[in-house]
């Protein structure tokens, strides 16, 4: 498989569908971002069958922290910052467990909010998510998920290979109007989600 | 008339002007669904974040049930399936080690080998015994390298014999010479001992000494903390 330096991860995971996967893909069979997870695992109480679980919370929390956060930048290599989510979230799961870690988990690094998030997906929102996704198609699950950081029409039409801002604009229009019928029709989630 | 989801972005960042803005807040007034729609954008953009976590554990799911390496079995006739299955189970405990990887084990002693000090393999022999051996060495010519390192009995040559025994294949070799208890702290030989130890398929007693190495940014440490993710695949 091929290599990604820092640089091109960050930038693959903020670009097009089939680019967001490789990169995924890259940094989930990553043996140096593997071997330091467990070393850490080891270090703190937890072990190899904590992993799958750790290593997934982690990846997911980088995965929003690139989209969400568009000037972000990695001034560090990959597997030093992922290692700093995973710590985070492992001490997360000790408090949890009542455990206490035998090192200290404290990242010396600063990771931003977006990257330290509670998941959206527990419980109801999970549900309500589930009903919205069979409501929209594959596109307008991607425009959706761009518009809702912000991310230009310019930008939208580039990641999702449309010919123009226009015809992206286009899209946004039709599944934004989706989307606020379906919360017209369940009151309950507008509350919930309040 | 005017669309106004078209133009609901506008709205509610302050960017609608003039007309445009005038007929919008009309539209507001008496277009509940626009309304609705304006109250509730931030709960939809939130909504619509979550699409974000939801396709990223969409993707990695997908990659977690992909099948590990490349092997297809699509075109193997019952009898070749047969066939492939003594081959493997013949070679399981050949490649324990790198369960997944499909990588022999001369690709593994050569991909994870750092070359120790600097080679010469051009130009005329040394006259300098010590620079002679390495010469041959930066050659793989261990016959006529490793007596010369041996007769000259200190710290270098010991190393440039350890590596020199790895290169050929020699692994016990490797734990015998890097015995002495002198140069057992240098980094290059704790090395090329849990590489050794890797290839006897004593993959345990080399995860101690990888995860020492690995506490160091260099070379070494790098390529013991790339190791140690292997082992425990």
């Amino acid at each position: 498989m091929k290599a990604f330096d820092t640089n091109q991860i960050v930038n693959l995971l903020r670009g097009s569908r089939t680019e967001r996967e490789k990169a995924l893909r890259f940094l989930y069979q990553d043996d140096s971002l593997k071997g330091a997870v467990i070393k850490m695992l080891s270090k703190n109480r937890g072990d190899k069958s904590d992993y799958d679980n750790l290593i997934h919370q982690t990846l997911i929390r980088f995965y929003k922290l690139c989209i969400k956060n568009k000037t972000f930048e990695l001034e560090t290599n990959y597997v030093t910052y992922i290692l700093g989510i995973a710590r985070n979230v492992w001490k997360g799961e000790l408090n949890k467990r009542k455990k206490k870690s035998t090192e200290s988990l404290e990242s010396d690094m600063e990771i931003p909010e977006e990257a330290l998030d509670v998941s959206f997906l527990q419980d109801e929102r999970r549900e309500i998510l589930l009903q919205l996704l069979n409501r929209l198609g594959a596109n307008c699950r991607e425009v959706l998920m761009f518009w809702s950081q912000g991310y230009s029409m310019n930008e939208i039409a580039e990641r999702m290979e449309y010919k123009s801002p226009g015809m992206a604009k286009k899209k946004k229009h039709i599944c934004i109007k989706e989307l606020f019928n379906f919360l017209e029709e369940h009151p309950e989630i507008i509350e919930l989600l309040r | 008339m005017m669309d106004y989801f078209e133009y609901i972005d506008d709205y509610m960042k302050g960017e609608l002007e003039g007309d445009m803005l005038q007929e919008f807040e009309n539209g507001l007034k008496q277009n509940t669904a626009l309304k609705s729609a304006v109250e509730n954008y931030h709960i939809a953009k939130k909504l619509a974040g979550g699409l974000i976590e939801y396709e990223g554990e969409e993707i990695l799911n997908k990659i977690k049930e992909e099948p590990k390496g490349h092997l297809r079995l699509n075109w193997v006739k019952p009898i070749g399936i047969a066939a492939a299955l003594i081959i493997l189970l013949g070679m399981v405990w050949y490649l324990d080690l790198f369960k997944g990887n499909q990588i022999s084990n001369q690709e593994f002693a050569s991909n994870y080998l750092i070359e120790y000090g600097s080679i010469v393999r051009s130009g005329e022999v040394p006259t300098d015994s010590f620079e002679r051996a390495k010469y041959f060495y930066g050659l793989n010519e261990f016959d006529s390298s490793s007596p010369i390192f041996t007769e000259l009995d200190n710290d270098e040559s010991k190393i440039y014999l350890a590596y020199s025994a790895y290169k050929m294949g020699e692994y016990e070799d490797v734990l015998s010479i890097i015995s002495d208890e002198e140069i057992q702290d240098k980094r290059p030989i704790q090395y090329i001992e849990a590489l050794s130890l890797i290839m006897l398929k004593r993959e345990n007693e080399a995860v101690s000494i990888l995860d020492e190495l690995s506490n160091e940014e260099d070379q070494y440490g790098q390529n013991a903390t790339i190791l140690l993710g292997k082992i425990q695949k």
